[in-house]
C-alpha cells in the first residue's frame, strides 16, 4: 500500500517538480538529479510526508533544500565558470526571446528571491505555503517577494519583454 | 493580481512547458529509498570522515570533579565496544532532535555530579559535571555555533544542519568521544558525548530527525551570571509556542539551579502548545 502510494505520488509530481527545479536554476539534467534526490529523501520518511499538513509544501521544501545542498557541493567542486554559463544569443523567434528574457531576469534575482517567485507563480503556493516550503516566516517571504517583484519590474530584459 | 504577476505566471508556465521531462524513474526512486532506510546515517557517517580537531570545545563539560569526589579510575574502555546502544525512547532537542532511552536522567536544573546517562539542558554559566565511566553517555545543549572550519554542512531529512566529526579525548583517564549536531534554524546544538566510544556517538546521531511540529522545552540557556528569573523562562518558553504554568507572583523569582523543577524537562522535544509546569523543587 505504502509503495503504491509512493509510486503514484512520484509519477504524478515528477514533471512539475523537474520543471520547477529548472525554473529554480538547474539545467534539465541537473533538475532530474535534484528531484530524484529530493523524492528519495521524502520516501525514506514517507510517514512524515503523508502526515504533513501540506504534503506538497513539505515536498517543495525538501526540493529547495536539496537544490541548495547541490549548489553548495558544486561550488566546492567545480570551476566558477561552470556556474555562470553564457546565455545563447537570441535566435530571433519570439518564443526563444521570451524564454531568454525570463531566464535572464530570474538569473538576476538572488536564489532566495527566485525561489519565492517560482513557488508563488509557477507552483501557485500562497504566502503561507511558500513560507512553510522555504522554512522561513511568512514575513520573510513577503519581503523577498516584494524585492523580487521590484527587481523584475526594473529589469531591462523584462521591460522590453513586456513592451514587446 | 497585477499585470506583472499575471505576466510572470504565464511566462513561467510557458517556460516550464518547453522543458523536456521523461517519465519518473519510479523503480529507481523506490529502490534508492529502501537502501537509504537501511542505512539512515550514511550522510552523517560520511561527514565524520573529515578529521578536524575540535580544540577546546569539549573540555568544559568535565570541569571540576563533582562534590562527592572524583570518579575512580577504571580501565580505559575499548574503542570498538560492540555493546548495542538501546535506541528506543524519547526524543531530545526540538525541531532537530535525537532519540535517547527514556531511562536517562534529565538533569537540566539540578545538575551536579551526574553519575549516569543524562540529558543536560543547561548551558552557559551553569556547570554540569558528569562522572564519566564506561557506558555513560550524555546529550548536552550547546548555544555556540560550531566554527565554519570545524563543522560540516549536512542534511537531516533534507534540512540543512551542521555537524562536527566525532573526536575522542581523555578526561580523568577515560576516553570520551563527542560530536555536535547544530540546527541553524533554531540556533541550538546537541552535543552527543559518550565514554563508550565513537560508534555510540554515531548511533545516537543516526537517530537525528527534523520535525517541524516539535520545539524544545528551554533551559536556562545563555545564563551568564545575570539573574535568570522564572519570568525569563516563561518568555523563552512562550516564544517557542509553549504554555507555562507556574505559581502566581513567581515572575521575578531567581532561577536557582537545583531548586527548580520543570516538567516536561528542559531539552524534551514537545509539540507547541504543550503545558510546561515550573515549581520549586522539594
Amino acid at each position: 500500500m505504502r509503495e503504491q502510494e509512493v509510486e503514484e505520488y512520484a509519477a504524478a509530481r515528477w514533471p512539475r517538480l523537474v520543471r520547477a527545479a529548472v525554473l529554480l536554476g538547474c539545467t534539465p539534467h541537473e533538475a532530474e538529479d535534484v528531484v530524484q534526490s529530493a523524492l528519495v529523501r521524502c520516501f525514506v520518511h514517507w510517514k512524515r510526508v503523508r502526515t504533513a499538513d501540506d504534503r506538497d509544501a513539505y515536498v517543495h521544501r525538501i526540493l529547495v533544500n536539496t537544490l541548495a545542498d547541490t549548489h553548495r557541493r558544486r561550488s566546492r567542486s567545480e570551476m566558477p565558470a561552470a556556474l555562470v554559463p553564457d546565455r545563447p544569443v537570441p535566435d530571433g523567434t519570439g518564443a526563444v526571446d521570451d524564454r531568454d528574457a525570463l531566464d535572464r531576469s530570474l538569473a538576476r534575482l538572488t536564489p532566495e528571491q527566485r525561489a519565492v517567485v517560482v513557488l508563488r507563480y509557477y507552483l501557485h503556493l500562497s504566502e503561507q505555503q511558500a513560507a512553510r516550503a522555504l522554512g522561513v516566516p511568512p514575513g520573510t517571504v513577503k519581503s523577498r517577494h516584494s524585492r523580487a517583484l521590484a527587481a523584475l519590474a526594473a529589469d531591462p530584459s523584462l521591460v522590453s519583454w513586456r513592451s514587446g | 493580481m497585477t499585470d506583472l504577476e499575471q505576466l510572470l505566471t504565464e511566462r513561467l508556465a510557458a517556460r516550464a512547458d518547453v522543458v523536456p521531462v521523461g517519465p519518473a524513474p519510479v523503480d529507481d526512486l523506490v529502490r534508492a529509498a529502501a537502501v537509504r532506510r537501511r542505512r539512515p546515517y550514511v550522510v552523517l557517517a560520511a561527514a565524520a570522515a573529515v578529521a578536524v580537531v575540535l580544540g577546546g570545545l569539549v573540555v568544559g563539560l568535565s570541569g571540576p570533579a563533582p562534590e562527592s569526589g572524583p570518579a575512580p579510575a577504571p580501565p580505559v574502555p575499548s574503542v570498538s565496544d560492540p555493546t548495542p546502544f538501546p535506541m528506543s525512547g524519547s526524543r531530545v532537542g526540538g525541531r532537530l532532535s535525537v532519540e535517547v532511552p527514556r531511562s536517562w536522567t534529565r538533569s537540566a536544573t539540578g545538575c551536579g555530579g551526574v553519575a549516569g546517562d543524562v540529558v543536560i539542558a543547561a548551558t552557559g554559566f551553569v556547570h554540569c559535571p558528569v562522572r564519566w565511566a564506561p557506558g555513560v553517555e550524555a546529550i548536552r545543549f550547546d548555544v555556540e555555533r560550531p566554527g565554519a572550519g570545524v563543522a560540516e554542512s549536512i542534511t537531516v531529512d533534507g534540512e540543512p544542519a551542521l555537524r562536527t566529526p566525532v573526536r575522542c579525548d581523555r578526561e580523568l583517564g577515560f576516553r570520551r568521544c563527542s560530536a555536535v549536531l547544530w540546527d541553524p534554524v533554531q540556533d541550538l546544538g546537541l552535543r552527543v558525548l559518550s565514554a563508550t566510544g565513537p560508534d555510540t556517538v554515531e548511533e545516537i546521531l543516526a537517530s537525528a530527525a527534523v520535525g517541524d511540529a516539535l520545539v524544545s522545552v528551554p533551559g536556562p540557556f545563555g545564563f551568564s551570571g545575570v539573574a535568570y528569573t522564572w519570568g525569563h523562562f516563561r518568555q523563552a518558553a512562550e516564544d517557542r509556542g509553549l504554555r507555562v504554568r507556574m505559581p502566581a507572583g513567581s515572575e521575578d523569582r531567581v532561577w536557582e539551579i537545583g531548586r527548580t523543577t520543570v516538567s516536561p524537562a528542559p531539552g524534551a522535544a514537545v509539540s507547541p502548545g504543550t503545558v510546561v509546569r515550573v515549581r520549586p523543587s522539594r
